[in-house]
């Protein structure tokens, strides 16, 4: 599989992409209507899900990654 | 004969006014904060009647667990739209974070009214102070 290496680390996309989901799927259940955004940044990957209607109350999870192990460094649960 | 009012309310207004207080009340006891299954986003509309400067609510369709749209409010003649309220349902016993999202931010800032949040650690708000252009506008969302 691809990976993209900011900063040299290992970690695939997918894998980061896959991590984030889960918990989020735990958390939020239906995932439907979100914009998922992956940013490779300095402290790790940036994943936050955006909702796509700019007219909706409400919010989704947004995590910070660690780039080689895969750990959830933060979590925030927007609502 | 009262003078029609010369300008909008403002967030703080709103959130001491008792008709949107008693909204807001209601809006939580429906959302079955209680209930981790259950529990879900509600909300509606604020308008500010043109001529005698009353407060009239209009409420949501229920929503989802942290999401609820407010895109079409029914447009009341003679009335524009000061400010939305919606509920956080969710607790930070959970992880949650109770005040307005960053999503909330934009879209209280996209609509130009300010928008009234009710958590479990009390009232919240985002977006303009007040209805963005006052009075003028048309009664939906301003311009």
């Amino acid at each position: 599989m691809a990976t993209v290496s900011p900063g040299g680390a290992s970690l695939a996309v997918a894998d980061v992409l896959r991590i984030a989901h889960d918990d989020a799927q735990r958390v939020y259940r239906d995932l439907s209507g979100f914009k998922i955004t992956l940013t490779p940044c300095p402290d790790g990957w940036h994943v936050d899900y955006d909702l796509t209607d700019p007219l909706s109350a409400g919010g989704g999870p947004h995590y910070v990654i660690d780039r080689d192990t895969g750990n959830i460094l933060t979590r925030r649960y927007e609502q | 004969m009262t003078a029609p009012p010369n300008r909008v309310p403002n967030a703080s207004e709103l959130l001491a006014h008792p008709d949107v207080i008693q909204a807001m009340d209601e809006a939580w006891v429906d959302s079955q904060v209680n209930d981790p299954s259950l529990r879900h986003e509600e909300g509606g509309w604020i308008y500010f009647d043109l001529t005698t400067g009353v407060i009239v609510l209009r409420r949501a369709s229920p929503g989802t667990q942290s999401r609820l749209p407010l895109a079409n409010p029914p447009l009341l003649l003679n009335h524009v739209i000061v400010g939305t309220f919606h509920t956080h349902p969710n607790p930070a016993s959970a992880g949650w974070a109770t005040g307005p999202s960053s999503q909330d931010q934009r879209a209280a800032n996209y609509t130009g009214v300010p928008w009234l949040i009710r958590a479990e650690d009390g009232d919240h708000s985002t977006g303009p102070d007040s209805r963005r252009g006052g009075l003028g506008g048309g009664p939906a969302y301003p311009p």
